[in-house]
């Protein structure tokens, strides 16, 4: 599977490319928001001009960083129980008629419900600790992993698991050597939707139960009118955002490229 | 003799998911199992038994009603908001193809920012009333928007768009007859994805600050522990978010005359 | 010695909960390492008269017997090879790894089986051994088709339309080199076709069936000389068995042409 000079050349260029834009795009942004800041005369609690923000950033760098940790931590934890669960559940049911008629509606259904919506009922039930906030990102991830797993392992080509049948292979065969590879551009497609949002219900998690984190961190400095602070932990979380999704995009389109 | 042949039934069981008995069926059950578990004592406090629920409802549904009333209105406003802009920027980004890439990477951004983070700068901008809101509800509901009506009006089968270059079709005969309908069954799958967001939307802008409103109702019951109350407010978001999605699939089964589901998994929604 | 035998097979598909019989009582034989060719409109049943074979379908009522076995047994000792209409190959294996997966599932090789070098030569496709499908056109992913189900030594080989996708020129070239890796490897051979040139020139026997439901409307012996040339398709021999299967396919529709 020796990659071409040049289409490593071409990757190469990519994924500079990749970087460049987003940077570029960003310094526009700055110099666009210190403009309009100063221009305006724009009072700092509507608008902290941007070195307000980084002053915020480099007075606290290791409580910001902190608040990054525990973040990221609540979203991967939840973000890697609910992919383990999804998957081996789809797995299972795909082998099943009767389960998957009776449970994609309800998993299809769930997944067009507002889940975050419950996460209150969480903190409820299970209190305010970091479990809590791991269990919303488990619920909100859950359901687009399951779904897209549950299309992609039923995505396989007919023809590929006739083939497979002929060959006298294993349940367990077929699934490694056609169904996985098959499933996983739709896997990597409801990961990707996972991770943003996985962010998104931990910092929310946070926010509601008071635990240490991004989400607890932008309240508080919205609550005490800390706007330096709010402004800086605001752009740490977009770019952690992006960083993610980016991150995930660039796996998937990795694992992914026979699809050419 | 070949038991271990495939049935062509299984290769079709996810087509045929019209049927609704076996999910309902569930869904009873688990409700049953919930409500004896409950009186068996199983659950703890700060579960309560479906009747409870219902309980809660039967004591302070005008109470529920007076606070759906502006969640509702945010969520449909924010819909109706994000739909629109969603059309225009996906015309431009379809007729002026070199802006695609530009405008979907622009709502991949604002897609990823966490709209909690935005909500309190958005407050102090915009104040405290619904404006606020409905551009939270809006910002939640538009980026599959987006995608859904860039990737259907770009749908457009290559033959019959062919067709219409040899009938000479005028511009605007292309996109009411080609372009419009084409990208319909894509339209449809993402406002059924976006209504349940502006939903979500609407009762996060609603936890950060307001003072009527289903989200700030959950927060209240909360706070003074009145642990069927909050999950009335919840399940009544669940209802509202439901509703959403079935009024829009309602729609498209009378447009479509039927579901499609041409976008396969493009994704899902962000819970 | 590896005879097909198929006696009063019956086959039921349920669409709708309607119940449609998709075969009506074939009984054909071929004998051991024959060519014979199905041809018949489509809904004749002749796809899923292969798939009975193959053991991916059950039939309703009959038997069926591949060297004295049942189609399971015989699938299960990977006596079957089975070429689709679309080459069926797994998008994300180079051309080597896709001729190697029938070994994988086997678990090695069965017998003196051929290396799947020399089928890679066998087949025409030396130094594309590294190739992805997405790189090769169509008559080379048929061909490495082709060289798949010949990995595990199978004593019949069932082709579905195998070149159905293919242009005129490329197809009869596939066809020739068909016929040779056929005799190079002695195998039964059944293949499906809609086209009758192509039947009574590859085939021993041409089996014409009926559609709604699928019946045998009559057998041809193709008494032409082996090994098959291209020259033979403008003999006035093989001309009056193209005729002799056409008329077998339309009937009393092409009497009534020629009267009028």
């Amino acid at each position: 599977m020796a990659e071409t000079v040049a289409a490593s050349r071409e990757r190469r260029k990519l994924s500079l490319g990749g970087l460049a834009a987003p940077l570029a795009f960003a310094i526009v942004l700055i110099g666009l928001w210190k403009l309009l800041v100063t221009a305006f005369a724009v009072p700092a609690y509507i608008m902290p001009p941007p070195e307000a923000a980084l002053a915020a950033f480099e007075a606290d760098p290791g409580k910001i960083g902190l608040a990054v940790f525990y973040t990221l931590r609540n979203a991967a934890a939840g973000l890697a129980v609910a992919f383990v669960v999804a998957i081996s559940l789809a797995a299972a049911f795909v082998n099943s008629k009767a389960a998957t008629r009776a449970v994609l509606p309800i998993v299809i259904g769930l997944r067009t419900a507002p889940v975050l919506a419950i996460a209150p009922i969480l903190i409820m039930v299970f209190g305010r600790g970091i479990g809590t906030a791991i269990a919303v990102v488990v619920i909100v991830s859950f359901f687009p992993i399951m779904v897209n797993a549950m299309k992609g392992f039923s995505s396989t080509r007919k023809n590929a698991l006739e083939l497979m049948h002929v060959l006298g292979a294993s349940g367990a065969a077929t699934f490694i050597k056609v169904r996985l590879p098959f499933a996983l551009p739709f896997i990597f497609a409801g990961l990707r939707s996972a991770a943003t949002s996985a962010i998104l219900a931990a910092m929310l998690a946070e926010w509601l139960s008071g635990a240490p984190g991004l989400g607890t961190m932008i309240l508080d400095a919205a609550s005490y009118r800390k706007n330096d602070l709010l402004w800086a932990a605001v752009i740490v979380s977009m770019v952690l955002a992006y960083l993610i999704f980016s991150l995930t995009t660039a796996v998937e389109r990795r694992l992914t490229s026979w699809r050419g | 003799m070949a038991d271990g042949a495939i049935r062509p039934a299984r290769r079709a069981a996810l087509g045929m998911l019209g049927g609704i008995a076996a999910p309902a069926a569930i869904v009873v059950a688990l409700v049953a199992i919930w409500q004896g578990a409950k009186m068996a004592g199983l659950l703890p406090i700060t579960v309560p038994a479906p009747s409870a629920i219902a309980e809660a409802f039967g004591r302070s549904w005008s109470d529920l009603l007076y606070h759906m009333v502006p969640t509702v209105l945010s969520a449909a406003a924010g819909f109706v908001l994000a739909t629109l802009i969603a059309l225009a920027l996906g015309a431009v980004a379809v007729s002026w193809r070199r802006s695609e890439a530009t405008i979907l990477k622009l709502g991949i951004v604002v897609d990823s920012i966490p709209l909690i983070a935005l909500t309190p700068i958005l407050m102090v901008w915009l104040g405290n009333g619904i404006s606020s809101r409905v551009v939270i509800a809006t910002i939640a509901a538009l980026f599959p928007l987006l995608v859904g009506v860039v990737q259907g009006f770009k749908a457009v089968d290559r033959n019959v768009s062919e067709l219409f270059h040899i009938l000479a079709a005028s511009r605007w005969q292309r996109l009411r007859k080609l372009a419009f309908p084409s990208a319909l069954p894509y339209l449809f799958s993402a406002l059924k994805i976006a209504a349940p967001l502006s939903v979500l939307g609407a009762l996060i802008a609603e936890w950060v600050s307001a003072d009527r409103g289903l989200g700030i109702m959950m927060i209240y019951a909360l706070f003074s522990f009145d642990v069927p109350l909050a999950w009335l407010t919840i399940l009544a978001v669940c209802f509202v978010a439901t509703l959403a999605y079935g009024l829009v699939a309602l729609a498209e089964r009378i447009v479509l005359g039927g579901p499609q589901d041409p976008v396969g998994a493009t994704g899902g929604a962000h819970g | 010695m590896t005879e097909i035998l198929i006696d009063h097979v019956v086959k039921d598909f349920t669409i709708d909960r309607r119940s449609v019989r998709a075969i009506d009582d074939i009984s054909l034989t071929f004998p051991s390492g024959s060519f014979s060719a199905l041809i018949g409109p489509s809904g004749c049943g002749k796809s899923t008269l292969l798939r009975l074979v193959a053991d991916i379908l059950a039939p309703t009522a009959g038997t069926i017997r591949v060297g004295g076995l049942p189609p399971g047994e015989a699938r299960l000792r990977h006596e079957i090879g089975f070429v689709f209409q679309d080459a069926s190959l797994l998008p994300w294996r180079t051309v080597l790894e896709n001729i190697q997966l029938p070994l994988e599932v086997a678990g090695g090789p069965i017998g003196d089986g051929p290396r799947p070098e020399n089928l890679i030569r066998l087949v025409g496709l030396s130094g594309f051994e590294n190739a992805k499908p997405a790189q090769l056109s169509g008559g080379m992913q048929q061909r490495v088709s082709i060289a798949r189900a010949l990995t595990l030594r199978p004593k019949v080989l069932l082709l579905d339309e195998p070149f159905g996708a293919l242009d005129e020129i490329t197809r009869q070239r596939m066809n020739m080199e068909l016929l040779r890796i056929w005799q190079e490897t002695g195998t039964t051979a059944i293949l499906v076709t809609h086209t009758i040139g192509e039947a009574v020139f590859m085939a021993d026997r041409v089996h014409v069936l009926a559609a709604h439901p699928g019946r045998l409307v009559t057998s041809i012996e193709v008494d032409l000389p082996r090994p098959r040339e291209l020259a033979m398709l403008q003999t006035p021999a093989f001309n009056h068995f193209e005729n002799a299967v056409r008329a077998a396919l339309f009937g009393d529709e092409l009497k009534a042409v020629s009267v009028g």
